[in-house]
C-alpha cells in the first residue's frame, strides 16, 4: 500500500518535471531575440568637422525572461566615409587589431512588460568594453516588440578618456572627447533548435 | 538534451566573433615610402600629401661640418594627390641636381583579410629632369637631362605590427658622363615593424645588380612617428640622392664605414572630400 503510494508520488514527480522539460523551453526561447545586423554609430562633434561613423554589423541578443542584453560591435565595420579617417581611428585611436571589438553585457533593471507590443521606455545597466577598457554604464532605451521580432534603439555618451582612447595632439583631425553612441537593431525570435 | 542546451544560453554574454566582410588590410606601410624609396602604401581618393624629405650631410664629417649638418644638406619638396584609391600622380624638387621629378603610383593588388589576395602589389614610376645650367660641353637637350625609373612592388602586412617588401626597381638615364651606365638595376627589400601605436622601425636596404666602382647598395635605417595626418620619419642612409634612380646610379658612400648621414621625412596627409559612407 505504502509503496504503491511510493511509486505513484515518483511517478507524478518523473512526470511532472518531463512536462517541464518539454514546455519550457518552448516558451522560455520565444522570449530570446537575436540579430547579426543592427545598426550602430556614433557622431563626433565638433566647431570644425563633424562627421559620424557608421556599422550594419552590430550582433546581439535581448532576452526577455530574464532581462538580459548582450551586444557586440566588430569595430574594424565602422566607417566614417572618408577611408583615411576610417585608417586612423581603426589603427591610432581604436587599435582595432588589438582590441577587434565594443562589447556590452546587462541587465534590464526598469520593470517591463515582456507580453506587451507597446513602445517601452526601458533602462539597462551592465558593463561596456571598448579599447581593453571595462565600465559600469547605465543606458536608457526603447523596446517594442511585434510578432517574432523585437526593436530596439538606445543612446548615451561615451567619453574617450573613459576608455584611455586618446587623442594624439598633432592631428589634423577633430576629434571631441565625447562621442554620442546610438544604436537600432531589429531582433528576431530565436527558433527552437 | 535540447532543454539543457537552451538553459546553458540563457543570461549569457555573446562571445564575439569577427564580422565577416572581406575588405583590404589597412596600412601595409604607414607612409608612401619605407625610408626614402617608395612603398606599396598609395593615397586614397582626393587625399593630398605634402612631403619634405631632407638629408644633411655625412655624420662622419665630424665636428667640423657639425655631424653632417653645416654641408651636404639635400631637400626633396613633393605634392602628390590621389586620383582614385588605386592611382597617385605626384610632382617633386630635389635640391641636389636641381631635379623635378612627375611621378605615378598605381596598386594592382590588395591584400584582403581573408587572404583571398595575400600580397599587395603596386607599380610606380617616374620621369625626372635635371634643371642644371650645362655639366656636359657642346649639346645639351632636354632629352639629354630625362632620367626614368620603374618599379613593381609586393608587399604582405605578415601580422599587425609586421609588413615586408620586396620591389625590383629599372632606372634609366637618356645621357651619363663617359664610363656610366644607362641603366640601373636593383630590388629593393624593406620591411617595417610597429614598436607601439605610434611608432614603428623600418629598414630599407636595395642591393644594385652589376655596380659601378665606388657605388654602394643604399642601406637606411629609420624610426617612423605616426599620427593621424602626419608621418615622421627619422632616419640614417647612405644615400644622398633623393630620386631613386640617383640612389642606384650615386651612392657614394659606404653605410658600414660609417658614412651615413641624419635625414627626416615629413608626410603631412589632408582629405578634402567628406562623402557619405557606403560600407
Amino acid at each position: 500500500m505504502s509503496s504503491n503510494h511510493r511509486l505513484h508520488q515518483i511517478l507524478s514527480i518523473f512526470i511532472c518535471l518531463i512536462v517541464i522539460f518539454i514546455m519550457s523551453p518552448g516558451k522560455v526561447l520565444a522570449q530570446i531575440y537575436k540579430t547579426e545586423h543592427g545598426y550602430a554609430q556614433f557622431y563626433s562633434r565638433s566647431t570644425l568637422e563633424n562627421f559620424t561613423g557608421k556599422s550594419n554589423y552590430l550582433v546581439g541578443q535581448v532576452n526577455l525572461a530574464d532581462s538580459s542584453v548582450s551586444f557586440y560591435l566588430d569595430l574594424s565595420t565602422l566607417s566614417t566615409g572618408v577611408k583615411l579617417r576610417d585608417e586612423h581611428m581603426q589603427e591610432e585611436f581604436l587599435q582595432t587589431d588589438k582590441y577587434p571589438f565594443a562589447q556590452f553585457y546587462g541587465k534590464i533593471t526598469s520593470p517591463f512588460n515582456p507580453a506587451s507590443t507597446d513602445t517601452q521606455h526601458v533602462t539597462v545597466k551592465g558593463k561596456f568594453k571598448i579599447h581593453g577598457v571595462s565600465r559600469h554604464i547605465t543606458v536608457n532605451g526603447i523596446l517594442k516588440k511585434s510578432p517574432h521580432q523585437l526593436f530596439i534603439h538606445a543612446a548615451w555618451k561615451l567619453q574617450l578618456p573613459d576608455y584611455n582612447i586618446e587623442i594624439p595632439k598633432i592631428l589634423f583631425m577633430k576629434v571631441n572627447k565625447v562621442q554620442a553612441i546610438s544604436i537600432k537593431a531589429t531582433l528576431q525570435e530565436k527558433k527552437k533548435s | 538534451m535540447a532543454g539543457t542546451l537552451a538553459q546553458n544560453a540563457y543570461g549569457q554574454e555573446l562571445t564575439p566573433h569577427l564580422a565577416h566582410v572581406n575588405k583590404p588590410v589597412k596600412a601595409v606601410f604607414k607612409a608612401p615610402t619605407v625610408v626614402l624609396a617608395n612603398s606599396v602604401k598609395n593615397l586614397y581618393k582626393s587625399t593630398l600629401n605634402m612631403s619634405i624629405y631632407h638629408t644633411f650631410g655625412l655624420v662622419s664629417s665630424g665636428v667640423k661640418q657639425f655631424y653632417g649638418l653645416d654641408q651636404g644638406a639635400n631637400v626633396r619638396l613633393g605634392l602628390d594627390y590621389g586620383i582614385s584609391d588605386n592611382l597617385s600622380v605626384g610632382l617633386s624638387r630635389t635640391s641636389i641636381g636641381k631635379i623635378v621629378t612627375g611621378r605615378f603610383k598605381y596598386s594592382i593588388l590588395h591584400q584582403m583579410k581573408d587572404n583571398s589576395v595575400p600580397l599587395e602589389l603596386a607599380m610606380a614610376g617616374n620621369a625626372s629632369i635635371t634643371t642644371i645650367q650645362k655639366p656636359f660641353k657642346g649639346s645639351y637637350t632636354v632629352g639629354d637631362r630625362m632620367s626614368f625609373m620603374y618599379e613593381l612592388m609586393a608587399a604582405r602586412k605578415f601580422s599587425p605590427k609586421l609588413s615586408l617588401q620586396v620591389a625590383p626597381i629599372f632606372a634609366h638615364y637618356n645621357r651619363v658622363y663617359a664610363g656610366q651606365k644607362n641603366n640601373y638595376f636593383g630590388v629593393g627589400l624593406s620591411g617595417r615593424y610597429k614598436l607601439t601605436g605610434h611608432t614603428a622601425l623600418a629598414i630599407e636596404y636595395i642591393p644594385e645588380v652589376n655596380k659601378a666602382q665606388g657605388i654602394y647598395n643604399t642601406f637606411s635605417v629609420d624610426l617612423n612617428l605616426e599620427t593621424g595626418g602626419h608621418v615622421f620619419q627619422l632616419f640614417f642612409t647612405n644615400a644622398q640622392d633623393l630620386t631613386m634612380q640617383g640612389m642606384l646610379r650615386n651612392t657614394r658612400n659606404n653605410f658600414w664605414a660609417g658614412d651615413f648621414r641624419f635625414g627626416f621625412n615629413i608626410n603631412r596627409i589632408f582629405w578634402f572630400k567628406d562623402k557619405p559612407s557606403d560600407n
